[in-house]
C-alpha cells in the first residue's frame, strides 16, 4: 500500500484544527452555537480532504485503510465534535460500494467536496419493509435515533435479507419525513427520526443489491460501531486528562487531592482501562478480515470501549467533586455523550446478544492438544 | 516475505512440530491427584526434553546451549508452548530465568561456570527476597549477614520462596549494612540450600497445594566467593533478577488464557451449537472473551515495542494489573456456573491457571492479584510513573 498517511501526523493536524474550532464556553452556554460550529467544521473537513480519506481511489477518494479515519474519529471524540463528519463518512462507506454506477460516482465526488450529503440510515433502530411491484419497489420504514441528519441531501436506506439491497432517495423526496429531537447530549444536539409510509421508487434507486449490498451494509454497520468506539476512546482520554489536571490544582486538607492514594488508584484504573481499550481498538481497526468478521470485531470494540467511556465519565465527574455537578464544568458533556453513544441502535445488552454467537463460536475453538 | 519473517515462520513450524511429538501424552491427567515425587520427576524429564531441543534457554546469552535467540524468536517459542498446552516448567522457572540471567549479567566467570551448567543439568533454584515484614516494601528486608573472615554469617527469615522446599540453591538478599539508606545496605548472595542452619517449611496455600516455602536461616555460613557483585550492590542486582523475563511470562499467560476460553464455555454449559441459554451468564462470558482479546492485543503491542528496543514505561504494570483482573473474572465466572466445583476435587500440579478445576483456578487467581507486585502497588506505579501524580511519602 503506497502513500499511506502517517497516522501520528494526521492525529496531530486534526487535533490542531479541532482545537481552533472548539469552544467549550459557547457549547455550554449557547444551544445554537453547536449547529453553526458543526457546519464550519464540516466545511473545513471537506477542504482538508478528510471526508474521502477511506473512499477507494477508483471511487474518487484517498484510498486509505480504515485506521486513518479511526485516528480522526479519536480526535473528534476528544474534541466533542458535532455529528456531521461521521454521518457523512459512514454514508460514504455504504455509497462507495456502488461506485460502478456513474451517477453514484458523481455524487460521491460532490459529497467529498462537501456539496452534497448522503445520510445512511444505520446505527439507529431501523425497520424497513420492501416490496417489489413490477418495475418498482415500495418501501415502508422507520429509522430512529440517527445522528447527523441536518443538511442531508440524500438518504441511503438499508433493506435486509431475504433480498438485501440499499436504496437511495433524495432527502426531500415526497413521503419522506425527517424529524429532529433535542438530545441531552448537547455535543450532538439532535437525534433524527426518518420515516416513510409508502415510497414508490424505480428499481434503479437500488444502488446495491444481493451479496454486494449485504457486504456493504455489514461494512457500514462496522464502520459506525468503530466510529463510536474511537469516539469513546478519544473522549475517555480527554476527560481523564482534564480530571488529572483538576486534581493537581484542587487542594484540600493541605494538599492536592491528586496526592490521596485512593484517588490515585482510581485514576490508575481509568488509565489502564483506556490503554486496554486502545490496544483492542487499534488491533481491530487494522484488521482486514471479511466484512462479517469485521462487523463482529467492531461490535465487540464498541461494547468494550463504550463501557469504559461510561465508567470513566462517571468517575471523572465524581473526582471533580461539587464542581463536577455544575452545568459550567465540562464533565457532564462527556457523561451525556457516553450515554447517547451507548443507546444508539439498541442497548448494550441487545447488541451483546447479537454478537454473542460469533464470539462464543470463536471461544469454542481448541488447539490439537487440548481437551 | 523478508528473511527475518521467513526465519521466524520456520522456527514456529519447527517448534510446533517438535511439540506435537514430544509433549507427554495426557500429562494433565498424570499430574492430577498425584504426589510430589511424581511431579518432581515429571518436571525433571520435561526440562531435560526441552533443554535437549534447545527450547528451554532461548533467552540465555549467546554462547550458552539454546541461547542467543532474539526476543522475536523467544516470543515465537513461548507462543507455541502456550498453543500446544505444554506443561509449565514451574520447578525450573527461577533457575532458568532469575538465576541464569542474574548470573550472566553479574556473575564472575567462576560463578557462571559453576552454576550455569548445573542449571542446565537440572539444578533447582529459589528466590530468597521477601520476608514476613518485607513484601511490597522489599527494601526494608532485615535478614542480616555479618562478615566473618571469608564467610558471611546469615540470620533471618525469607518467605514466599517459590518451590523452595525442592531447591538446591537460593538467590538470597541480605542486609550487610543497617546504618544508611535501606537499599544501599543490601547484598546479593548465592546460598547452598543444604548448608547447616537452613530450615525450609512449605506454605500450604488456600488451594491446598504447596507452591511456596518459608526459609529460616540460623547462623548460616555463606562463602564470600558466593557473593554477586559488591557489598551494597544487592538492590541494583535484584532489579536484574526481577526484570529477567521481559514480558515473556505475561505473554505466555495471556496466550494460555486465550487458548482456554473453550473451558469456560464448557463450564457454562454451552449447547452443541455453543449457545448459552442464560442471558446473564452469556453476556458476562461475552465480556470476558472480549477482555481476553483486549489483553492479547495489549500484550502483543507491548512485546512488539520491546522487540523494537523501545521503552514500554508503565505499560508492564497496566498489563499485569489487567491480566490479574481478567483471570479473576474468568475463573469466578467458571466457578459461579459450576456449583459442583465447590466439592473438593483433585487438582493438577503445574497445570497453570486454567485447569478446569474451577474452585482451584479461582482461588489460585489470588496469586496474580497479590504476588509479583500486588494490584495496589501496580496502581501506585501507574499513577506515579504514567500519570505523574504525586508520589507516596514513605518513611
Amino acid at each position: 500500500m503506497d502513500d499511506l498517511i502517517e497516522l501520528g501526523a494526521l492525529s496531530d493536524s486534526a487535533r490542531r484544527v479541532l482545537d481552533e474550532h472548539q469552544n467549550r464556553q459557547q457549547l455550554l452556554k449557547d444551544p445554537a452555537w453547536l449547529a453553526q460550529s458543526d457546519q464550519l467544521l464540516y466545511r473545513t473537513s471537506a477542504e482538508l480532504g478528510w471526508l474521502g480519506l477511506c473512499v477507494a481511489e477508483k471511487a474518487g477518494g484517498l484510498g486509505q485503510p480504515f485506521n486513518a479515519l479511526g485516528a480522526l474519529y479519536v480526535e473528534l471524540g476528544r474534541a466533542l465534535a458535532g455529528p456531521s463528519i461521521v454521518a457523512t463518512t459512514v454514508g460514504l462507506e455504504l455509497l462507495s460500494a456502488a461506485y460502478a454506477d456513474p451517477d453514484v460516482t458523481d455524487l460521491i465526488e460532490a459529497i467529498i467536496a462537501g456539496d452534497q450529503r448522503a445520510l445512511a440510515l444505520v446505527g439507529g433502530t431501523v425497520v424497513v419493509k420492501a416490496q417489489r411491484q413490477g418495475a418498482r419497489v415500495v418501501l415502508k420504514g422507520v429509522a430512529r435515533d440517527i445522528l447527523g441528519g441536518a443538511h442531508a441531501t440524500h438518504l441511503l436506506i438499508p433493506i435486509e435479507a431475504p433480498n438485501p439491497a440499499v436504496a437511495m432517495v433524495r432527502a426531500d423526496h415526497p413521503g419522506v419525513v425527517i424529524e429532529a429531537r433535542k438530545a441531552w447530549d448537547q455535543t450532538r444536539g439532535e437525534v433524527f427520526d426518518v420515516s416513510f409510509e409508502h415510497l414508490e421508487l424505480p428499481l434503479s434507486s437500488l444502488v446495491l443489491q444481493g451479496a454486494e449490498a449485504s457486504q456493504a451494509l455489514a461494512r457500514a454497520a462496522a464502520h459506525f460501531d468503530f466510529a463510536l468506539a474511537c469516539d469513546a476512546l478519544g473522549g475517555s482520554e480527554q476527560i481523564l486528562n482534564e480530571t488529572l489536571a483538576y486534581m493537581q490544582t484542587r487542594t484540600q486538607f493541605g494538599r492536592a487531592i491528586a496526592s490521596f492514594q485512593a484517588l490515585k488508584h482510581r485514576c490508575a484504573d481509568m488509565a489502564t482501562e483506556i490503554e486496554v481499550a486502545r490496544a483492542l481498538l487499534t488491533s481491530a481497526c487494522r484488521s482486514t478480515d471479511d466484512a462479517h468478521a469485521w462487523r463482529t470485531q467492531a461490535a465487540a470494540c464498541r461494547l468494550h470501549t463504550g463501557a469504559v467511556y461510561r465508567r470513566v465519565t462517571e468517575d471523572a465527574l465524581q473526582l471533580h467533586g461539587g464542581i463536577g455537578f455544575t452545568w459550567e464544568q465540562s464533565c457532564h458533556l462527556f457523561l451525556k455523550r457516553a450515554r447517547l453513544n451507548d443507546a444508539l441502535g439498541g442497548t448494550p445488552e441487545q447488541r451483546k446478544d447479537l454478537v454473542a454467537p460469533r464470539i462464543l463460536a470463536a471461544a469454542a475453538r481448541r488447539t490439537a492438544h487440548q481437551g | 516475505m523478508s528473511d527475518d519473517v521467513r526465519q521466524l515462520e520456520q522456527l514456529r513450524m519447527q517448534t510446533r512440530a517438535w511439540l506435537e511429538v514430544n509433549i507427554p501424552q495426557d500429562w494433565r491427567a498424570a499430574m492430577t491427584d498425584t504426589q510430589d515425587q511424581a511431579f518432581l520427576q515429571f518436571q525433571r524429564n520435561w526440562m531435560q526434553s526441552l533443554v535437549s531441543a534447545g527450547l528451554a534457554t532461548s533467552h540465555w546469552h549467546v554462547g550458552w546451549p539454546g541461547g542467543g535467540r532474539s526476543l522475536a524468536e523467544q516470543i515465537v517459542i513461548v507462543e507455541e508452548l502456550a498453543r500446544a498446552d505444554a506443561p509449565r516448567l514451574i520447578l525450573y522457572f527461577i533457575s532458568l530465568y532469575h538465576a541464569a540471567m542474574t548470573l550472566m549479567e553479574w556473575g564472575t566467570p567462576e560463578q557462571k561456570n559453576k552454576h550455569l551448567p548445573a542449571i542446565l543439568a537440572g539444578e533447582v533454584w529459589c528466590q530468597g527476597f521477601s520476608e514476613p515484614n518485607a513484601g511490597s516494601d522489599l527494601a526494608s528486608l532485615k535478614t542480616r549477614a555479618v562478615r566473618d573472615g571469608d564467610h558471611y554469617i546469615v540470620d533471618g527469615q525469607k518467605i514466599w520462596s517459590t518451590l523452595g522446599q525442592h531447591a538446591d540453591y537460593c538467590l538470597l538478599l541480605v542486609r550487610t549494612d543497617a546504618s544508611g539508606p535501606k537499599q544501599a545496605g543490601i547484598t546479593f548472595l548465592l546460598m547452598d540450600m543444604r548448608s547447616k542452619g537452613v530450615e525450609v517449611r512449605p506454605i500450604r496455600q488456600i488451594t491446598g497445594d504447596e507452591e511456596f516455602a518459608e526459609i529460616f536461616l540460623t547462623g548460616v555460613r555463606i562463602p564470600v566467593a558466593n557473593r554477586l557483585g559488591e557489598e551494597g550492590q544487592g538492590w541494583r542486582i535484584a532489579q536484574t533478577t526481577l526484570n529477567s523475563e521481559r514480558g515473556l511470562t505475561i505473554l505466555e499467560l495471556s496466550e494460555r488464557l486465550s487458548h482456554s476460553r473453550w473451558r469456560l464455555l464448557e463450564a457454562l454449559g454451552a449447547g452443541a451449537d455453543g449457545q448459552l441459554a442464560d442471558d446473564q451468564l452469556r453476556r458476562e462470558a461475552v465480556d470476558v472473551f472480549i477482555q481476553i482479546d483486549a489483553l492479547s492485543a495489549m500484550v502483543k503491542d507491548m512485546m512488539g515495542r520491546l522487540v523494537e528496543g523501545l521503552d514500554v514505561g508503565g505499560t508492564a504494570s497496566m498489563v499485569k494489573l489487567f491480566y490479574a483482573q481478567v483471570l479473576r473474572s474468568f475463573t469466578a465466572l467458571g466457578l459461579r456456573s459450576q456449583p459442583a466445583a465447590l466439592q473438593q476435587q483433585p487438582f493438577t500440579l503445574g497445570g497453570g491457571h486454567e485447569t478446569g478445576n474451577w474452585s482451584f483456578d479461582y482461588m489460585n487467581s489470588f496469586m496474580w492479584t497479590i504476588a509479583g507486585g500486588s494490584n495496589e502497588i501496580q496502581r501506585n506505579i501507574i499513577s506515579e510513573r504514567v500519570l505523574a501524580m504525586p508520589r507516596e511519602k514513605y518513611a
